[in-house]
């Protein structure tokens, strides 16, 4: 349990750090009620693992660990979810599973504009994997050293889920919307 | 280099993640090769749609609600009632007397008999390759499981 001068330290980093993962967690989910689920999620990890911190560590990059994390282990739970709905049936009523969408409704996403709108639709097809990479090292700014240490991997493989999730992007932009994305179009 | 190389590289190229050397290749070849530029200013856009989408507002709130849900999950445990002898044997007669009735209401009404085969199924199970219904033996007395597969309907 985290008490004292640690627990006001923490909040302290809290409300220095969760607008900036707030937008991380929204560009990943695609919807603010499940940005929002997200951030809670991933604070409360923090929380609880606050004595494991290493303070000599930015405290952003040890959320984003965090919130990668948690973020992966949820799709993949839905993919298994999904799986099970399109395989199996029901074993007593032999009806498909009942699984809600997880696609983000068009009214649900935070849209600032058409291409706003757009771009957070191709992010929602790319692999997790991908989208988390590609999000750390173009909006958040990172280097392929601190993503591969936010994700745990080698910098080689940071290196091939940026790329791919780049043209991941650029197929599905290109391929909406052909004019005004012309230049992405694969040469 | 090659244009399939090069064209592995370009994120890296764009974001100056590969060695000098890897550098002043790339660039050497992306001045001779008109593909290969063309692919590389593609994923430069992509690149740059992302840098310039703006920061998205955090709702009215989320702090407070975030700081809240740190006290809720600093709240200790539901306690455990402490097991004792009494609490035991209070759960051990609780389990026999639900035992009896269980062991009433599915109870075959007659005993089996070895004229009968495996006349008292009570359910079936499906294990994924065969079909099997748990029948009680007419030797043992047991329940155990009849495959379906081998029947004679040919299933």
């Amino acid at each position: 349990m985290v008490t004292g001068a640690r627990r006001e330290l923490f909040e302290s980093l809290l409300v220095q750090t969760y607008q900036q993962l707030f937008h991380l967690a929204l560009r990943l989910t695609g919807r603010r009620a499940d940005a929002e689920d997200l951030l809670q999620e991933s604070f409360v990890r923090a929380y609880r693992f606050f004595h494991r911190f290493d303070e000599s560590l930015p405290f952003s990059s040890w959320l984003y660990r965090i919130m990668t994390n948690a973020y992966i282990d949820e799709m993949r739970r839905r993919g298994r979810l999904k799986a099970s709905s399109l395989d199996e049936p029901h074993p007593e009523t032999g009806a498909a599973w009942d699984v809600r969408d997880d696609g983000p409704s068009p009214e649900a996403v935070v849209l600032n504009s058409e291409m706003d709108a757009e771009i957070q639709e191709a992010l929602n097809q790319m692999t997790p994997e991908f989208r988390v990479a590609v999000l750390l090292a173009d909006m958040q700014g990172l280097s392929y050293e601190e993503i591969s240490e936010v994700m745990n991997t080698s910098v080689g493989t940071v290196r091939s889920r940026i790329h791919r999730g780049r043209k991941q992007l650029r197929k599905y932009l290109s391929g909406v919307n052909p004019d005004k994305y012309k230049r992405m179009i694969e040469s | 280099m090659n244009c399939a190389t090069v064209r592995s590289l370009l994120s890296a190229y764009l974001d100056s993640e590969l060695s000098g050397s890897e550098m002043q290749q790339v660039r050497a070849h992306l001045e001779e090769c008109a593909d290969c530029r063309a692919e590389c200013d593609g994923l430069r856009d992509v690149k740059s749609l992302l840098r310039g989408l703006p920061p998205c507002c955090a709702p009215d709130g989320l702090e407070d609600r975030l700081k809240a849900s740190l006290r809720h999950a600093e709240l200790p445990s539901p306690v455990l009632v402490e097991p004792t002898v009494a609490t035991g044997l209070t759960l051990a007669a609780a389990a026999a007397v639900a035992g009896f009735f269980v062991y009433t209401l599915v109870r075959p009404a007659t005993e089996p008999t070895l004229a009968g085969e495996y006349p008292h199924a009570t359910h079936r199970q499906i294990d994924g390759t065969r079909d099997f219904e748990r029948a009680r033996s007419p030797f043992s007395g047991h329940t155990i499981p009849v495959s379906l597969d081998d029947g004679p309907s040919g299933r």
